[in-house]
């Protein structure tokens, strides 16, 4: 069964279509790959997913329900969770402190008892802290966690990152160019833990640039090119198509 | 209701508009420029009609050498504003410079209250004649401060529109690394958008004191009216506030006739209300 | 973990202990502590616009229209209704508070930053000269007098000492509550669109409904600053609504120091005691108020409050300043106000 669907998602900025009525049908457990060259569309198409942008025209169904155009922490609390292009953390706080923030789907504690600091208040958020280091341990930051986040490595704030939308608890989880900036060794780390969420039972959409990462990875990749869809199909398939490889050809002598 | 009365306030109005709008569009362009809100703006209006009146009424100058002088040295004081108020506080949060112009604005305010008391202040107007158009009165320092206005605006136009530095200016505005990324030379930019300001707001008081008096008060009402407006554009929109301005001045004074004086004072902000919910970005501004 | 006291803490409490004695040793005559009474006014009210300032990361220009509002409020319930005072003090927050939320809504719907701050900015203006105007319910530019005192069991708490200490209990109970919730699931909702919207959305925070939500809150709490102010000094009018309070609140706020509690409380007993001695200066008093305001926010952009306590963790032999940010992540209280 598909847990996420659009039809004809059409995004216009100015007069040309940055996402061109895209189809796109995404079944529950898989690893999808969304990659195009540069400016393809990519991004937008995670906004217009996730409500960060409104669709011009077309529509988005998750789990069987038309989301179009619902705001991101409504589509959140549905388990629909991505990440951003640009690493986006609550930079000020501690590495602690972003999971726990990262949380507030999964905060169980009432506005009485966090005053009072009840029993139950104080064992919630005893649990919240455990689960916080789980994260933390899962994503290899485990020793980190009283860093500012700020003061991390670039390799590390994509963990990190990856830990903030794992306490949301996604069912669904939208990762956008995760693997920028980190090394092979790092990559490779980053592979095997999308890998084990998948195992866990997370659907997966995942943009990425790096083509050798993203056949390693994907059930099915889905190309964009100028904001539409021109192949989809497995890791096979699509390293063959040669639309695939004019548009990515065509992009490198046009720039 | 009778047609010159209707003319008469359409003239009124047109007066307060027009100083309005240059008040805004200078309070406009720091912000579109910089995203600074001066809250001295409305004191460097005072500043400059208080100045007028003690170089013409103290030291003898005319009108119109006086008023170049007071606008010229006002300008150039914009530069120490920026260099004393903004630029130190630039990296830090933007409400520490909104909190360290609200402490110039005190030392201006209650400085010019020490040096020149709270009494209103009369300045000598180069001409003061009455002409009578249909049955509308006009007097002919009204005629020149609508006409120095109109010069401003149009000089601040083609300025960002048709020159480098304008060019230079918007394009800081737009985007201030990227600016710098080009080689645009920022800091020059903050300055001169402040000297612009300044010599804009200064113009603004020594045309107020043609239709009315100077006093050390008259900044804050001005300021107040000035972000009515400024938000009613858009913010950091100065075409947008050049319109509104006017726009404000003619409504406001049709108001005070028909519709009641006494609350007078509360229309812009109604409008500015009504803008708000309709349109939160301003009626000019991007979304 | 739970057992350390920071050291915000510790130097608020000094702050307290320090200000609960001054009325009894120091400021012995009435007016002196008329003074008391007012810098805990003005705490409370730079406490609430900290919320909005330090929690949300936020200004409104429209504060001091909430704090005129509420001093409104319970002064009218009192005098043309006869109503208590205590039930003023419950009823002027409540109804900033509702207002605030209408505000809010309005103005948090699209605008942040300084867009948010100009757009308050006209509203409490607007306010301001509605209270001017509307002469039958507000008394027009010269207010309303004879605003009664609060009464405890048909005694009334006249003497500037029992409503010194009354207040004080209040403000303490102020900081408390809000040292809690910014631990609590609202509050760290709060923070982390504070810290960064976007990512706020992506795991689930409601946030223009926090937003306006919290900023009605500091309404309320504002409101409630005015309606202690109403009953203390027993009048209320136009200006109480208008810029020169949202200054003294801002003044407040920056020197005490954003983000930290205390600060405001510290910078409420710096500008009242300030704008006191300047007070033999007359009219120049402003003037150098304004050039003393200009050098603090130059040398102190943090504010007073984080400067002292960077210098009581060096005292504390060395730590590093970053150490006890927020330890266990339980306590927020010191987390640095400057940055953001
Ligand atoms: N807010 C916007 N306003 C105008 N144009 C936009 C906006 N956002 C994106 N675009 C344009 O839409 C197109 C698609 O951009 P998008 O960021 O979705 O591409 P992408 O596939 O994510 O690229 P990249 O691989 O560089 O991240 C580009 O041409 C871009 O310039
Ligand atoms: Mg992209």
């Amino acid at each position: 069964m598909a847990i996420l669907e659009t039809s004809g998602l059409t995004r216009m900025f100015g007069g040309l279509s940055a996402v061109d009525r895209l189809d796109l049908s995404v079944e529950e457990g898989e690893i999808r790959g969304l990659i195009g060259p540069n400016g393809s569309g990519k991004t937008t198409a995670l906004n217009l997913i996730t409500g960060y942008l409104k669709p011009s025209r077309g529509a988005v169904t998750y789990r069987g329900s038309e989301v179009t155009g619902r705001q991101p922490h409504d589509l959140a609390r549905m388990g629909l969770v991505r990440t951003f292009q640009i690493t986006t953390l609550f930079e000020n706080l501690t590495v602690r402190d972003n999971v726990l923030h990262g949380s507030h789907l999964n905060n169980p504690t009432s506005l009485m008892g966090a005053m009072r600091r009840s029993g139950r208040y104080r064992r919630q958020s005893a649990e919240m802290e455990d689960r916080v280091r789980e994260l933390l341990a899962f994503v290899g930051l485990g020793e980190r966690i009283d860093a500012v986040a700020r003061d991390l490595s670039a390799g590390e704030h994509r963990y990190l990152e990856i830990a903030i939308a794992l306490a949301a608890g996604p069912r669904m989880l939208l990762l956008d160019e995760p693997a920028t900036g980190l090394n092979p060794e790092e990559a490779a780390f980053l592979m095997n833990l999308i890998r084990t969420l998948r195992s866990q039972g997370v659907t997966v959409l995942l943009v990425e640039h790096n083509m050798r990462l993203i056949t390693n990875i994907c059930t099915r990749i889905t190309v964009l090119n100028f904001g539409a869809k021109i192949a989809e199909g497995t890791p096979e398939e699509i390293v063959d198509n040669p639309d695939v490889i004019t548009a990515y050809l065509g992009k490198r002598r046009g720039a | 209701m009778s047609w010159d009365v209707i003319g008469q306030q359409l003239w009124n109005g047109l007066l307060n508009g027009s100083i309005y709008v240059i008040f805004a569009a200078g309070l406009s362009l720091v912000f579109g420029v910089m995203r600074v809100i001066n809250m001295a703006h409305g004191e460097l209006t005072m500043l400059g009609a208080m100045l007028l009146f003690t170089v013409t009424d103290l030291v003898g100058l005319a009108y119109f050498p006086g008023a170049a002088l007071v606008v010229l040295v006002m300008a150039l004081a914009g530069f120490l504003v920026n260099r004393v108020t903004v630029r130190p506080f630039l990296g830090h949060s933007e409400l520490v410079v909104i909190l360290s112009t609200v402490a110039l604005s005190f030392v201006l305010l209650n400085g010019s209250l020490v040096v020149w008391g709270s009494g209103p202040k009369g300045v000598e107007k180069p001409f003061n004649e009455i002409v009578q158009v249909g049955g509308v009165y006009i007097t002919t320092a009204g005629l020149l401060l609508v006409g120095v206005c109109f010069a401003a605006v149009m000089g601040l136009y083609l300025m960002l529109t048709h020159t480098k530095l304008g060019k230079k200016t918007r394009a800081t505005g737009q985007n201030l690394l990227g600016a710098r990324l080009i080689g645009i030379n920022t800091t020059a930019i903050y300055d001169t958008t402040l000297i612009v300001a300044s010599g804009l707001a200064a113009l603004a008081g020594v045309l107020i004191v043609l239709v009315s008096s100077a006093t050390p008060n008259l900044g804050q009402p001005l300021l107040i009216t000035g972000f009515a407006v400024v938000i009613v554009a858009g913010m950091g929109n100065v075409a947008g506030a050049v319109a509104v301005g006017l726009f404000m001045g003619v409504t406001e004074a049709l108001f005070g006739q028909f519709v009641s004086t006494y609350y007078r004072q509360g229309y812009l902000y109604v409008v500015m209300i009504i803008v708000l919910l309709l349109r939160p970005q301003g009626l000019f501004g991007r979304k | 973990m739970r057992l350390t006291v920071p050291a915000g803490w510790w130097l608020g409490g000094a702050l307290l202990v320090v200000a609960a004695l001054t009325p009894l040793f120091v400021f012995t005559n009435t007016y002196n502590r008329g003074l008391l009474v007012l810098i805990i006014i003005y705490a409370v009210a730079g406490l609430s616009l900290d919320y909005i300032m330090g929690e949300m990361g936020q200004f409104s220009f429209g504060h001091a229209a909430f704090w005129g509002f509420g001093a409104y409020v319970s002064a009218k319930l009192a005098l043309d209704l006869g109503i208590s005072p205590w039930i003023g003090f419950l009823a002027a927050p409540v109804a900033a508070g509702l207002v605030g939320l209408l505000i809010g809504y309005i103005a948090l719907r699209r605008t942040r930053g300084l867009e948010l701050a100009i757009v308050t900015l006209g509203f409490g203006v607007l306010a301001w000269t509605v209270a001017l105007r509307w002469r039958p319910v507000t008394g027009g530019p010269s207010g309303l007098r004879q605003v009664p005192p609060p009464s405890l069991f048909g005694w009334e708490i006249r003497s500037e000492l029992a409503y010194f200490y009354f207040s004080l209990l209040l403000l303490l109970g102020i900081v408390f509550l809000l040292s809690r919730l910014r631990t609590s699931r609202f509050g760290r909702g709060v923070r982390s669109i504070h810290e960064n919207e976007d990512l706020a959305k992506s795991v689930g925070v409601a946030a223009t409904k926090y937003y306006v939500l919290a900023f009605s809150f500091a309404c309320a709490l504002v409101g409630f600053s005015g309606a202690l102010y109403a009953h203390h000094f027993r009048f209320v009018n136009p200006n109480l609504l208008g810029l020169d309070y949202m200054f003294i609140f801002l003044i407040v706020v920056l020197v005490g120091g954003r983000g930290t509690l205390w600060g405001p409380v510290l910078g409420s007993a710096i500008f009242v005691l300030v704008s006191e001695w300047l007070r033999a200066l007359q009219e120049y008093r402003f003037v150098i108020f304004g050039v003393v305001l200009l050098l603090v926010v130059l040398f102190m952009p943090i504010g007073v409050f984080p400067a002292l306590q960077n210098v009581a963790r060096r005292m504390r032999g060395g730590k590093d300043a970053g150490g006890d940010v927020t330890p266990g992540g339980q306590d927020p209280v010191l987390e640095p106000g400057g940055a953001g």
